[in-house]
């Protein structure tokens, strides 16, 4: 498919089923270069956790595996729908596998954390239900086209930004609306963390990029100083609190709430820019940052995973020493903690870079240079973590055997590291018109007079 | 013309065969209830409209009874191994059956009042039958005394509406806004449907008997005459209650918020059901409070995705009906002795939650795509604090059930492969959702 894949910004693969005739909804899907790039992620994701799934043979190894083709079949279905009811149907349908999955394999506290987790993304969406609903019943379809083309009033549009925002912020997360995730993280069986961080929060801020910006840019332009001011708060302070984290993996999952305040500001950045090719940069650069997080962050779970049914333990205080047991995974998890931080050559620098020159472009670049002090930040945090965990006395120097499985699944993504940081066209390439066609929509004003 | 009377004579005869021949054997019973109902499907499908001023057969009335015809047949063939006298109860499931088809048709207040009764007293009956369960006869008498006192508050507002206009005719007792005794008078049978149908604040017997009642018994009760009432209020929306849509959206709002608020906080798994139809009625009244065709066009749809889902949820429960009550926390041991059935069960639940992929998601959008499209704001804002509810107290059986998996799970399987169909059917017609929108319009507007 990614072969066959011609450039041209236009709807491919597409195929239309009468669904709700009654309510003007139909199953519509259909690809563009950024459905392409999400889509390859999500099945790539996906086969990497099952591959996962069947050899530590956890409890029910095959309904975990049917859920997990279920969360693929939901997300798929996700990035690929062109019907905004048909969106919304995934994007809260893939919520019940995690949410079981969460569940039944998740550690003690997994019931209030499950909980937790979808009753946070329900009530959001529901809002943004409402505003779908209300942006269709105006524009008498649901198809991303015609709700793109319609106007609305100032108001109209603010309201409507605001309901949306709360149901993707919640789920992306942004800033106030994060309490769920770190719960949800450190609860969740390995599996379900990697593809919560990797995919699951990546239906946020890909539901903003299709159904916020282009839906409702003048409120967007209004409330683009909000959300960045929010987005440097998540990229800072969560940044910061990082550094007080003793469990490995409620740090992570700090680390990717601050990771998704990049994609965020460099939606919301594009408001401050005049030329045209910056807006495409930053909107880019927010796309790379998604898929390089997806790599990083699920990549550091998994190791973790791994490292964790070895010690037993999440504490970082509990653990060191680690790269003499486990030298394969000491020197993997340093190549994603390099992606993390965005490292020159890896797929981290060049999202994050990206962004950042966006921010530095505009009006406010200020923002610019707060963001990039994250850089830092993000050193002593995941570089603090890394000493602590991997060097030092070892508790135990009798080396781990690792399943040579899991050897190649972690080599894998350390190598989509690498090859994205080297060869980011392989991405540009084919999403660069379908990304100019958003931006020219997302920055068209459309009030109605 | 007696032809239009087929569907009840059918219904009629088998219910006194089944009176006379339980006498002396038991084993005729399930034949002669299932002839009865399908003749009087089959006579449905030949039915033609007489022009008669108290009795109607039109598509409203022959939709309805299709409806209930078919809920009713598969309820007395799910129920039948687990009813105990057998002979009684399906002889007064069907003359209640007799009573949903009188409350279709009738045309005229003393004839629905008819029904009416004919409906609740094999109810009442229905409701506190019970071999050993005290808390089933309490639930009974509850049922009784209220049903009563809304029989007098219906009986009171037709004889209002007589005095208004001097005619127990529905077209011919239609009231205009002015006439103040004609609208209390309307008001007042309004108020008797709404405790019929179990909604806020005349609630109070739906939460005892779905917790107390022989559940076998009770899913009848609790489920089929909501669609006969509802269609009647439909009917009498243009005569009487033209002015009340403002009331049926009080009525509705206040029982979403009332409902999700005492399911939230219940520990009986049947009895949060209960506090749950409540909210789940009041959604229908939000849609019907539009006084749209197209709002009641969904608010029937939602009514039968409802019912159908309680049906089968009941289905999978009956099992369990050995014990008086049936604590949340004690599913946990029904979801180790029968895993397939708590995946059916927790399927249910999410679709009644209103969680995608089912057809209670579809049902809830097509609702707030309603209240959107008219800018009912306020119900819309009611809708966003309780969905959430929802979603916590229906998720939180599928946590007591699924999440403690923990030790070894038995591998008995009450093989029921209908129920198992039914439940597939919950996520296999949340596709084909626009045949059920259709059927309800053809019901409601006849083409």
């Amino acid at each position: 498919m990614w072969l066959n894949f011609n450039p041209s910004g236009d709807l491919q693969y597409s195929f239309v089923l009468p669904w709700l005739p009654l309510l003007g909804s139909q199953l519509l899907f259909g690809m563009d270069g950024i459905s392409l790039i999400m889509v390859g992620l999500s099945i790539f994701m996906v086969t990497i956790v099952s591959v996962h799934a069947i050899t530590t043979q956890p409890r029910y190894q095959m309904v975990l595996c049917a859920l997990f083709l279920m969360i693929e079949f939901m997300l798929i279905g996700l990035f690929s729908a062109q019907d905004a009811i048909v969106f919304f149907l995934c994007y809260e349908g893939v919520m019940v596998p995690m949410y079981i999955c969460v569940g039944i394999w998740g550690g003690e506290a997994r019931m209030q954390a499950a909980m937790k987790f979808f009753l946070y993304t329900f009530a959001g969406s529901i809002l943004m239900l409402m505003a779908i609903l209300y942006a269709g019943i105006q524009a008498g379809s649901f198809s991303f086209e015609a709700l793109w083309a319609q106007s609305f009033s100032t108001v109209e549009q603010q309201l409507m930004f605001w309901c949306l925002l709360i149901g993707m912020g919640v789920k992306t997360p942004m800033w106030p609306l994060h309490t769920w995730l770190p719960d949800a993280h450190t609860q969740a069986p390995t599996e379900g963390s990697v593809l919560l961080a990797a995919l699951l929060l990546k239906a946020g801020t890909y539901a903003m990029l299709k159904l916020l910006l282009p839906l409702v840019p003048d409120a967007c332009a209004q409330n683009a100083l909000i959300i960045s001011i929010l987005s440097l708060i998540a990229i800072i302070y969560v940044g910061i609190l990082c550094r007080a984290q003793t469990d490995m993996k409620r740090l992570i999952a700090y680390a990717s709430i601050s990771h998704m305040g990049f994609v965020t500001l460099g939606l919301f950045a594009t408001y401050f820019l005049t030329d045209s090719k910056i807006v495409v940069v930053g909107l880019m650069g927010s796309i790379i940052v998604m898929v390089a997080h997806a790599f990083s962050s699920g990549a550091l779970f998994l190791s973790f995973g791994m490292i964790y049914e070895q010690q037993k333990t999440r504490h970082i205080d509990e653990l060191r020493g680690l790269y003499h047991q486990m030298p394969y995974i000491g020197t993997m998890f340093l190549v994603y903690v390099f992606s993390t931080v965005g490292l020159p050559t890896t797929a981290g620098f060049v999202g994050e870079w990206m962004v950042i020159l966006a921010a530095l472009s505009g009006q406010q670049a200020w923002m610019g240079v707060l963001a990039a002090t994250t850089m830092v930040i993000s050193v002593v945090y995941m570089l603090g973590a890394y000493q602590k965990v991997f060097y030092g006395v070892p508790k135990d120097t009798v080396p781990v055997q690792i399943n040579r499985v899991h050897k190649v699944l972690l080599g894998m993504l350390a190598a989509m590291i690498f090859i994205l940081g080297l060869f980011p066209n392989l991405m540009v390439k084919p999403m660069q018109t379908s990304v100019e066609k958003l931006a020219l929509f997302s920055q068209t004003t459309k009030v109605k007079r | 013309m007696i032809m239009i009377w087929q569907p009840e004579i059918c219904i009629l005869v088998g219910l006194l065969s089944i009176l006379l021949s339980s006498i002396w054997r038991d084993d005729l019973i399930l034949p002669i209830s299932v002839v009865s109902v399908l003749g009087a499907l089959y006579s449905l499908y030949t039915i033609s409209e007489v022009g008669l001023s108290y009795w109607s057969s039109d598509m409203l009335a022959t939709g309805g009874k299709a409806i209930v015809l078919l809920t009713s047949g598969l309820i007395i063939l799910m129920v039948y191994q687990y009813l105990d006298r057998k002979g009684m109860s399906v002889t007064l499931i069907l003359s209640a059956i007799l009573g949903s088809m009188v409350v279709l048709s009738s045309q005229d207040y003393l004839l629905l009042f008819l029904g009416i009764e004919l409906i609740a007293i094999p109810s009442y009956v229905l409701c506190s039958m019970s071999n050993q369960s005290d808390y089933a006869s309490e639930a009974g008498l509850k049922y009784f005394v209220m049903g009563s006192l809304s029989t007098l508050l219906f009986l009171y507002g037709v004889s209002l509406l007589y005095m208004a206009t001097g005619s127990f005719d529905f077209a011919a007792a239609i009231i205009s806004g002015k006439e103040i005794i004609g609208q209390i008078g309307a008001t007042f049978v309004f108020t008797a449907f709404v405790f019929k149908i179990g909604l806020f604040p005349f609630h109070y017997w739906v939460p005892d008997v779905y917790q107390a009642s022989k559940m076998s018994l009770s899913i009848w009760v609790i489920s089929v005459p909501k669609v006969a009432y509802l269609l009647a209020i439909y009917r009498l929306q243009s005569y009487a209650f033209s002015t009340l849509a403002p009331l049926a959206g009080i009525v509705g709002a206040t029982s979403l918020l009332f409902g999700v608020l005492m399911a939230s906080v219940q520990a009986d798994f049947r009895r949060m059901l209960g506090y749950a139809s409540i909210s789940q009625m009041g959604i229908v009244f939000l849609l019907v409070s539009t006084y749209d065709q197209f709002g009641w066009q969904l608010a029937l749809s939602y009514l039968v995705v409802y019912v159908f889902s309680l049906v089968l949820l009941w289905q999978i429960v009956l099992p369990l009906d050995q014990e008086d009550l049936l604590p949340i926390q004690s599913l946990s041991d029904f979801a180790k002795a029968y895993p397939l059935q708590a995946v059916g069960l927790s399927l249910i639940l999410i679709s009644m939650a209103g969680i995608p992929l089912t057809i209670g998601f579809v049902a809830k959008v097509s609702a707030i795509y309603l209240l959107v499209q008219q800018a009912y704001y306020y119900s819309l804002a009611i809708l966003v604090i309780s969905l959430p509810i929802a979603v916590y107290y229906y998720l939180g059986v599928v946590r007591v059930m699924l999440f403690n998996l923990n030790s070894q799970i038995g591998q008995k399987v009450l093989v029921n492969y209908y129920t198992m169909l039914g439940v597939a059917l919950i996520i296999i017609l949340s596709l084909y959702m626009d045949t059920l929108f259709s059927f309800s319009r053809v019901v409601l507007q006849g083409s």
